[in-house]
């Protein structure tokens, strides 16, 4: 239905309003831009917010329930939850960077190369891609850190890296939409090279898909991390990982509930609003895929 | 359709050998001498025991001979010793691996039993507040750990309720796990359902079926849910594969029998031959399982059964 | 009384109006074309009369009547008991209105088990009746088959055939024939004309193409802009238009039996772009399968002159597309040689290529992906005046207003991006943006047939104009025979990857020798509804072709 997408009469052609009022007037944006406002607030005013020093032990008895004194309570050597949790924010966000950076660079370097120089290169980067996805990002996360040892830095490396293929398959499916259409011909036809025509054309033109699921990719990997950490393999103690002080405090389940309750809270709460902010910035970006 | 098989299939052979290939590098890929920081942890092993090790590891040898002769010996099933306890790794994973494999299929089953009517249901009133209700529910459901998902569960059927038992084995003792790793894996389920029926309700041909005037219910079940089915079979894959991961979290809070508490135990230990089994045997089930999906998704699509 | 009476209707896409009281009838056996360009409404309208209005438009006014009942307040329900029975459906896109994992069988006897309680061998015999009038062979074999097994035209006759199976006595057709071939097209179009006459079903026909309006229409009603311009009978609509809009509109279509062009290239030693023995393959790589793959071009030799417009004319998968992107080094010829002005560019790599870019450039269909979305007209002019000419700052400014100048822009609009601009001003700038590095040939890929007629006749015209001041030469390549009389002084055509026909435009257009070159010129529609109609001409089984051999002055035809 040509007729259709043209029906817009030329006054309405003017320019949109801007991306991130379009993703703050959806109630899924606005509620996931603010969870995430927080969590930054967290993160950075953490030493002015927190009541206690997080690593600081017997600040209050040890297995404190929630009260006045300390807010979420003490865990087991008596360090105040909310504090850790607090300082937990910092390591959190810097685990989704980091991870996601890796991805997303990684990502898009071997996607849109794929895409813009065809042929061999193509054929070997997206069957390396194609093996490397069917291995799993869990088992790619598994190896590395068996192979470089548990600790923070080595889950974040390894949550990042696991999650390359995917991160180069999107790239390149959007990439090779774009490389077919005669604006990039046209511009090849105009004489770019290689650079400009990735860096200049391909990439802005790649980057809106890529941001959104970079987006929901943090969420990915705030999960993942926290999973290593959980199982022991990722942040190793006394750092106020979440997902560590969730399975510190299972030990504790029956006399403390609250040191397994607030740190996984904190993870859903960080992951939900990723995940919503993402869906809002997608709905943004393409209208097509509103309620998808 | 047999073009489309033998390259899937070729693709997932490719996939196993380049694990082998991945597994023998991993213990030269870590940092310092491997072979002391596996035995770092049992005291009093001198300098000429560790080379004995080392010589029967193969890892004095130039690194393409303990290749083959690795690639030699996994032909005949064998994967090695333990460095603890000198057992047979593979005959520990293959014991282990039924469990994880009852636990992932059971996950998968509870997933797809809630997730994908729940999807197809939202998809099918789409835009209505039971739409926005699913869908709410499933993005909730996605941001729960499923770690933490299992200790509130495990909190509240087992030790408060005393109802199920709080690790173990047995079918008892499988309902935790599997409610587990299903219900967070449910709200996936649903949200890519709901997104692929989306996909297919806005294809010509279901405006050509609602032109020829069949009753809504026909449009949907023969042309929507048919079509839609299609991608939800690829979609299994990608499942199983976030079942297999979850349940190696999912093990170890119920401590669970199967290959992932395995891993984990291993890779504390840093005994490395559990480690390169694990990763062949984790490698290889998914493969497996991804030819079969792939043979369903091509006995489902007539365009590539019938090429 | 009328089969189809629409009063006063009204569309809307949420508040944007797009159809406003529209007024509509059609009588028992009559055939209406509604007619209009793109943003006209009639597709919507016509979506609206079966109930099937996509989401975000609804209908804010009018009445509806099919048969004398008035159908436009029904529920969802009860319009589908109409729709089948009352009132038949087909639409443009043939390869997707089927669905891919049902047999034709169950997707025909599905509808006739619902209405008419057809079940069985019964619903299987009528099923296989309609695809044998609908012209489809071994039709009882083809109910087992699955869509993807049958060509874009066979799926628009199954098309036809499950909708008439019915018996409605309104049959909608939306642009049924704008995605397929023009000997696909004209088969199809006899086959519906037949049909219709036959089991006396109504037609509603909506088409931006005159030809096809002048072919079928017993009356015409003219669309713009989501309101009725004009309404009369095919005769009078064509004859005598009584409305400004309705004359531009006639005036701009391309016609079978306009003039020729007539000014002569001018006379040159050597070509502008010269292809020598070019073959080209598809399919053939992969690491199992050894089979050799589709041949796409095959031994072609062709040459366009300084000045000069060569056609390049087919139909789909004639390689008429890869082989304008060999002539820009977008794609690479398997065996033989590109030239341009004298020097082969076949085997350039690198920085000489890039250099040899600046004289062979192109100009794409489609206007909305033919500029980048994120670059103003002045920065994708700026691209090929800074790389091949080395300008910057206000010299560069400077030039890339002139460019738009001479597309028929104006400076001013260097900082707009391509979404500010319509479809037509798009093609504008691109090919403006193929004129900035000063090419001696300019390829253009079928550069006008995304575009509303009226828009159409106004590019060609720069083009034309464009040719006279500068001396460039083109390659135009176009499924539309009527725009190549109007801008081609010499025609290639093309078929299953080979030359079947090379020669003037005049000897070409009016003395085809080639079987298959006279059933491309019997096929195309004239805007005429007067004009005498042979029954259409298969083109017959595309072996027959030889090597060329000469005719005429300049005139060669394969086999």
């Amino acid at each position: 239905m040509a007729d259709i997408a043209q029906t817009a009469p030329p006054e309405t052609r003017r320019k949109a309003r801007p991306l991130w009022r379009r993703i703050l007037r959806s109630p899924g944006g606005a509620i996931g831009a603010a969870l995430v406002l927080a969590l930054v607030v967290s993160a950075l005013a953490a030493p002015w917010l927190a009541p206690f020093d997080p690593a600081k032990m017997a600040a209050g008895r040890p297995l404190t329930a929630p009260g006045a004194a300390h807010l979420l309570g003490t865990d087991e050597l008596g360090r105040d939850v909310l504090s850790r949790i607090l300082y937990g924010a910092r390591l959190t966000l810097q685990i989704g960077a980091i991870a996601v950076g890796i991805s997303l660079v990684l990502g898009l370097v071997t996607g849109l190369s794929a895409a813009h120089f065809g042929g061999w290169p193509e054929r070997i980067l997206m069957r390396a891609t194609d093996v490397l996805f069917s291995f799993t990002e869990t088992l790619i996360a598994l190896a590395f850190v068996a192979v470089l040892g548990p600790s923070l830095t080595n889950a974040m490396v390894a949550v990042g890296v696991a999650a390359v293929p995917f991160y180069a398959r999107t790239a390149y499916a959007t990439a090779l939409g774009e490389v077919a259409k005669p604006y990039y011909e046209g511009a090849i036809a105009a004489g770019a090279g290689h650079m400009r025509l990735i860096l200049r054309h391909l990439l802005p033109n790649v980057l809106p898909v890529m941001i959104v699921v970079a987006t929901l990719g943090l969420s990915n990997a705030i999960l993942a991390a926290a999973a290593l950490g959980f199982l022991g393999l990722g942040a190793q103690p006394p750092q106020p990982e979440w997902g560590y002080m969730l399975s510190a405090g299972r030990d504790f389940m029956t006399r403390a509930p609250w040191l397994m309750l607030y740190p996984g809270l904190a993870i859903a709460l960080t992951v939900f609003a990723f995940n919503i902010l993402g869906d809002a910035l997608r709905e943004a970006i393409d209208p097509r895929s509103e309620g998808r | 359709m047999l073009s489309y098989l033998s390259k899937r299939l070729a693709m997932g052979l490719a996939t196993i050998l380049v694990a082998t290939v991945a597994v023998t590098l991993l213990i030269h890929l870590v940092p310092g001498d491997p072979v002391q920081i596996m035995y770092a942890q049992s005291q009093g092993t001198t300098p000429e025991q560790l080379e004995e090790i080392r010589a029967r590891l193969g890892l004095d040898q130039p690194i393409a001979v303990q290749y083959v002769q690795y690639l030699g010996r996994l032909l005949q099933g064998d994967m090695g010793v333990t460095i603890r306890g000198q057992q047979p790794v593979a005959d520990l994973l293959m014991a282990r691996l039924p469990n994880t494999l009852l636990l992932a299929f059971s996950a998968m089953a509870i997933a797809v039993a809630i997730g994908l009517p729940a999807g197809f249901w939202a998809a099918s009133r789409r835009g209505t507040w039971v739409d926005s209700a699913v869908m709410m529910t499933a993005i909730a459901g996605v941001s729960i750990p499923h770690f933490w998902l299992g200790l509130v569960l495990m909190f509240w059927f087992a030790v408060d309720l005393g109802w199920l038992p709080v690790a173990g084995g047995g079918p008892l003792a499988l309902v935790l796990p599997a409610m587990t790793l299903g219900l967070s894996n449910a709200a996936i389920v649903a949200r890519m359902t709901r997104s692929s029926m989306i996909d297919v309700m806005e294809q010509d041909f279901v405006r050509t079926a609602n032109a020829k005037g069949l009753p809504k219910a026909m449009v949907q079940s023969r042309h929507v849910l048919r079509s839609g089915l299609i991608p939800v079979v690829t979609m299994m894959g990608l499942q199983f594969t976030y079942m297999m991961g979850g349940a190696i979290v999912v093990e170890n809070i119920f401590a669970w029998n199967g290959i992932g508490r395995l891993a984990i135990e291993a890779i504390f230990q840093r005994d490395y031959p559990v480690i390169q089994g694990f990763i062949l045997v984790f490698a290889t089930t998914v493969v497996v399982v991804m030819f079969l999906l792939d043979l369903v998704y091509a006995l489902l699509d007539p365009r590539i059964r019938r090429s | 009384m009328p089969v189809l009476d629409v009063t006063g209707l009204s569309i809307a896409f949420g508040a944007l109006p797009v159809v406003e009281n529209l007024d509509l009838f059609i009588a028992k056996g009559e055939t209406l074309a509604l007619v209009g360009e793109s943003g006209s409404g009639k597709s919507v309208s016509a979506l609206s009369l079966m109930g099937l209005l996509p989401r975000g438009a609804r209908r804010t006014g009018g009445r509806i009547r099919l048969g004398g009942t008035d159908i436009t307040d029904l529920a969802d329900r009860e319009m589908r008991r109409l729709r089948g029975p009352r009132m038949g459906m087909i639409f443009q896109e043939p390869m997707t209105s089927l669905t891919p994992v049902l047999t034709i069988g169950r997707q025909m006897t599905e509808a006739l088990a619902v209405h008419k309680g057809m079940t069985g061998p019964a619903a299987r015999a009528r099923a296989v009746e309609m695809l044998d009038a609908a012209g489809i062979p071994q039709p009882a074999a083809r109910l087992a088959q699955y869509p993807h097994e049958f060509s874009g035209g066979m799926r628009q006759r199954v098309m036809i055939a499950m909708t008439l199976a019915l018996e409605p006595e309104l049959l909608i057709a939306d642009e049924p024939t704008t995605a397929l071939d023009v000997t696909v097209q004209a088969q199809i179009l006899a086959l519906m004309r037949q049909l219709a006459r036959e089991t006396g079903t109504s037609l509603l026909l909506i088409t931006h193409d005159m030809g096809v309006v002048a072919e079928m229409a017993d009356r015409v009603a003219v669309m713009r802009r989501g309101h009725l311009v004009e309404t009369g009978t095919a005769r009078d609509i064509f004859a005598a238009p009584a409305q400004g809009y309705t004359r531009d509109l006639l005036a701009a279509v391309p016609r079978m039996d306009g003039p020729l062009r007539r000014d002569p290239p001018p006379a040159a030693d050597r070509s502008a772009l010269a292809f020598r023995g070019i073959g080209r393959s598809f399919g053939a790589r992969g690491l199992l399968s050894r089979r050799a793959g589709h041949r796409a071009l095959d031994g072609i030799d062709l040459a366009v002159a300084p000045g000069e417009t060569l056609a390049l004319v087919g139909e789909s998968g004639s390689g008429k597309s890869t082989l304008g992107r060999i002539g820009a080094r977008l794609d690479l010829a398997h065996e033989g040689s590109v030239h341009v002005a004298g020097e082969e560019i076949t085997g350039l790599r690198g920085a000489a290529l890039r250099k040899a870019r600046a004289r062979v450039q192109m100009v794409f269909q489609d206007p909305f992906a033919s500029l980048d979305p994120r670059f103003t007209a002045g920065a994708t002019l700026a691209e090929p005046l800074a790389i091949h000419r080395g300008l910057s700052g206000k010299a560069l400014r400077l030039a890339a207003g002139e460019l738009m100048e001479r597309v028929g822009l104006s400076a001013a609009m260097l900082d707009r991006l391509p979404h500010e601009f319509s479809g037509g001003q798009r093609q504008r700038i691109a090919i403006a943006r193929a004129l900035a590095p000063s090419p001696q040939v300019v390829i253009a890929d079928e550069p006008t047939s995304a575009l509303d007629v009226s828009v159409q006749a106004a590019i060609l015209e720069l083009l034309l104009g464009l040719q006279r001041d500068t001396g460039l030469a083109f390659l135009f390549i176009t499924h539309d025979l009527a725009v190549v009389r109007r801008i081609a002084h010499r025609v290639a055509v093309l078929r299953g990857g080979r030359l079947m026909e090379l020669g003037p435009a005049e000897a070409v257009m009016d003395r085809p020798q080639h079987p298959y070159t006279q059933a491309l010129i019997a096929a195309a529609p004239v805007p005429d509804p007067g004009a005498l109609r042979a029954p259409p001409v298969p083109p017959g089984p595309p072996a027959a072709a030889g090597p060329l051999h000469q005719t005429g002055a300049g005139h060669w035809v394969a086999g």
